[in-house]
């Protein structure tokens, strides 16, 4: 019995000392921000301190791998848990959240806090594709992925590679103005061990390009990307798929047959992470279309490779590609909703967008994007930011895409690797593989999707197609 | 003879105390809290998933949708797909293969520790290493020596002059470069068994075995094996539900490509329920997947639960 009494007293006083800790502690608000792990995220550990020490509100970061991030995000925003007060979202998942009422639309706080938020300072191309939906803004993006290319300025202006490929295709050796040069600069620049590249004999393979052909997302990425320049579309004007016709067929084949032959043996189980390694280890002589933002990684070439040279240039289709942004939006099940908005509006504003860009991020705002004294001594970090404010203006101007105005736009992100893999790794016929996809698409918009592009021009046919300005690179100083 | 005094026990009170509990009730109290576990962690989400697979739920369609009840439509496109049917022949293929490489390496590794006389112990706590190891970090280790371009694997096979191979990218080799990922992971697990089964078996027959100058072989065949038969079973069995089940060296390494030749039906299922998120036919498929492995569990294991009665009922 004594023995029980005493069990009872130190329950007691524990539960006692419990109440007390969590009473204190329930004073101070904590808003969770579910985000994508990387180094993107360790750059905001420690901006959400200073956000603390000026606010008072504490921030806790949840970190998550991309292949996952959507599952988990849309289980505690469907399930209501309140979990996090701060998700992020890839722009495809946006259209879906929104229509289902699962996030905030911001436009009340917008308007309250304009001066601090300064919308019009964000990529409109990007503010637009992530953070818009039937006319509301519900995110504001952080960091953008947007595509151009990189590759071997050393090996591109190399005069015996020059005047060798003019003697095999019959022009001037460049950056490729459309997919098909592209092509023909890749099969140029296969070689296998004994060949010669630059005037030095090889004793490895060396591979004209690299591509994300992985089951992967990023396989989409890159086979959207030739589609929208061919005039291709996942979903047609009318709300049908759009990849068994001739366009879609036409981007999947060139991916397949013109230049995956090329890449090395690893593309077809590699992600960008993989593709870029291959480029900053002097593997490949360019990428295809692939994410700017991994500019702070690439140039590593220039360390590892004597001598070589890493450029940047904008795609064949220029803006017609993702203009792609991860974005910040407040979960509707949240319990802080001001105090998420002081986080969001914080962290995608100008003063941590800036420490974002000289920490190596590729920031949203133009005034970060458009600062020559900025980018100009910090060419490691902040080197591609001319390219990727020459894509996006042209993306702006030129680019549209039905995909991202359907509610089921994340259901067909996530169904297309399966699909794109097996046309890529010839486990299927392209033929096959599209008529699978679109079997899968069908399912998931049940014949035919709504299109919800109110606001929203087509561009018009009379624009210029787009020709990449090279005197926009930042160079190497030699 | 001295008379020794001890005090005496009233045994007629002790016979007339009142029980408080009966034996068959205190076992079932001792077992209570395992009950509660099992039924909130195993009957409830069976109930839940056989609820889910009657009606259809899209569980991103807003918080307004309703879950209306279809019946059998969900079993019925399940049995109609042949992405289901194919992930499903698939995921045969690999436990039929990898299991039956784990079970002939796990058991002659134990034989042959057994006969160890040195750092027995040491060895058999090496070989726990792949078990002890986190399933995910394991794969993305093994994702980088797979890898075609710049794998350790690869370089050892360059090295001793050999072509090297596209281990995750060829879709002729990927499943077997699973295969080879989940076998070094799990034969420790069917040795370790194999091994303590060895190690408690009685000494008596193989002693008159001995005597009567039996051979190995003959020992092997008509003592060993058939005394550990009940333990191979049942790591057999085991071994099998985990390979229907495998997930995580899918999702690390090739998730399922390339094109679908990795993609097993756990892997399927994750696909259509938590990327689609159509929980209502991940539930139907899921429901069909269990009634097989029941099916090929209850099979196995008939014969075990036989000899253990018989033995049961001799003892």
């Amino acid at each position: 019995m004594k023995i029980i009494f005493k069990v009872f007293l130190v329950v007691l006083l524990l539960v006692v000392l419990t109440a007390n800790v969590s009473a204190a502690s329930s004073e101070k608000v904590t808003v969770t921000w579910a985000t994508l792990a990387g180094f993107y995220t360790d750059w905001a550990k420690t901006l959400a301190k200073e956000f603390t020490d000026k606010t008072g509100i504490d921030v806790r970061i949840i970190e998550m791998d991309l292949p996952t991030m959507y599952e988990k995000e849309v289980l505690d925003i469907v399930g209501n848990t309140g979990a996090y007060d701060i998700i992020t979202w890839n722009v495809s998942w946006k259209s879906e959240w929104a229509n289902a009422g699962y996030i905030y639309p911001l436009d009340d706080f917008i308007k309250r806090d304009a001066a601090e938020v300064q919308i019009d300072d964000i990529a409109p191309a990007l503010l637009n594709v992530s953070g818009l939906w039937r006319g509301k803004i519900y995110g504001l993006p952080y960091y953008t992925f947007t595509p151009g290319q990189f590759y071997r300025a050393d090996l591109f202006e190399d005069s015996e590679e020059k005047a060798a490929f003019k003697a095999e295709f019959g022009y001037e050796l460049d950056i490729p103005k459309t997919y098909d040069q592209m092509a023909d600069i890749a099969k140029f620049f296969r070689r296998k061990p004994g060949d010669t590249l630059m005037g030095q004999v090889l004793t490895k393979d060396f591979y004209g390009i690299g591509l994300m052909a992985g089951r992967y997302n990023h396989i989409f990425d890159e086979i959207m990307t030739i589609a929208w320049t061919m005039g291709g579309d996942v979903i047609n004007d009318d709300g049908t798929s759009g990849v068994t016709d001739k366009p879609f067929l036409d981007a999947v084949t060139l991916y397949v047959n013109e230049l995956l032959p090329y890449a090395p043996p690893g593309s077809l189980s590699g992600g960008y992470d993989f593709v870029i390694g291959q480029f900053n280890t002097g593997l490949i002589a360019m990428t295809g279309p692939m994410y700017l933002d991994q500019w702070p990684n690439a140039v590593k070439v220039e360390k590892n490779i004597p001598g070589s040279e890493a450029g940047i240039a904008g795609l064949p289709g220029g803006g017609k590609t993702w203009a792609g942004a991860f974005s910040l939006g407040i979960a509707k099940s949240t319990k802080n909703v001001e105090e998420a908005w002081q986080f969001l509006k914080w962290i995608t504003g100008q003063e941590a967008q800036r420490k974002f860009a000289e920490g190596g991020g590729s920031t949203t705002r133009m005034s970060i994007l458009n600062d020559k004294s900025f980018y100009m001594s910090r060419r490691e970090q902040a080197g591609h930011f001319p390219v990727l404010v020459n894509v996006l203006e042209d993306s702006a101007k030129n680019w549209y895409t039905n995909y991202i105005h359907i509610p089921q736009a994340a259901k067909i992100y996530e169904e297309a690797p399966a699909w794109l893999s097996a046309a890529a790794s010839g486990t299927m016929t392209i033929e096959a593989a599209m008529a699978g996809f679109t079997k899968a698409i069908n399912q998931i918009i049940g014949g035919k999707a709504t299109i919800y592009n109110e606001g929203f021009l087509k561009p018009a046919a009379s624009n210029k197609p787009y020709v990449f300005d090279p005197s926009v690179q930042l160079r190497k100083q030699k | 003879m001295k008379k020794m005094d001890y005090p005496m026990i009233d045994l007629t009170d002790i016979r007339k105390r009142k029980k408080i509990m009966s034996d068959g009730a205190y076992g079932i109290l001792l077992v209570t809290p395992a009950l509660i576990v099992l039924f909130f962690f195993g009957l409830v989400p069976l109930f839940y998933a056989i609820n889910l697979s009657l009606r259809h739920v899209d569980l991103t369609a807003g918080p307004a949708a309703k879950w209306q009840f279809v019946g059998l439509n969900n079993f019925r496109f399940a049995l109609n797909s042949d992405v289901f049917f194919a992930a499903s022949a698939r995921t045969a293929f690999f436990a039929v293969v990898s299991v039956s490489i784990q079970m002939v390496l796990g058991i002659s590794l134990a034989f042959l520790i057994n006969q160890l006389r040195w750092f027995k112990g040491i060895i058999r706590a090496l070989f726990l290493l792949p078990l002890a190891s986190a399933p995910a970090a394991v794969g993305m280790i093994w994702r980088y020596l797979y890898d075609a371009d710049f794998g350790v694997y690869n370089a050892a096979l360059q090295a001793i002059g050999l072509q090297p191979l596209n281990w995750l990218g060829d879709s002729n080799v990927a499943l077997f470069s699973i295969i080879i990922f989940d076998v070094w992971q799990w034969t420790p697990f069917v040795l370790l068994i194999t091994l303590a089964g060895l190690q408690s078996l009685p000494k008596e027959p193989f002693e008159a075995a001995e005597l009567d100058g039996a051979s190995t072989f003959k020992v092997l065949r008509r003592l060993t094996f058939p005394l550990l038969s009940p333990v191979l079973i049942l790591v057999f069995v085991l071994r099998s539900i985990d390979a229907a089940r495998l997930y995580d060296p899918i999702a690390t390494t090739t998730r399922g490509g390339p094109g679908a030749v990795t993609e097993t039906i756990t892997y399927f299922l994750y696909r259509v329920g938590l990327k689609q998120f159509r929980l209502d036919q991940a539930s139907a498929m899921a429901l069909i997947i269990l009634f097989v492995i029941i099916v090929f569990a209850g099979f196995m294991l008939r014969r075990l639960m036989r000899q253990q009665s018989e033995r049961a009922r001799f003892n």
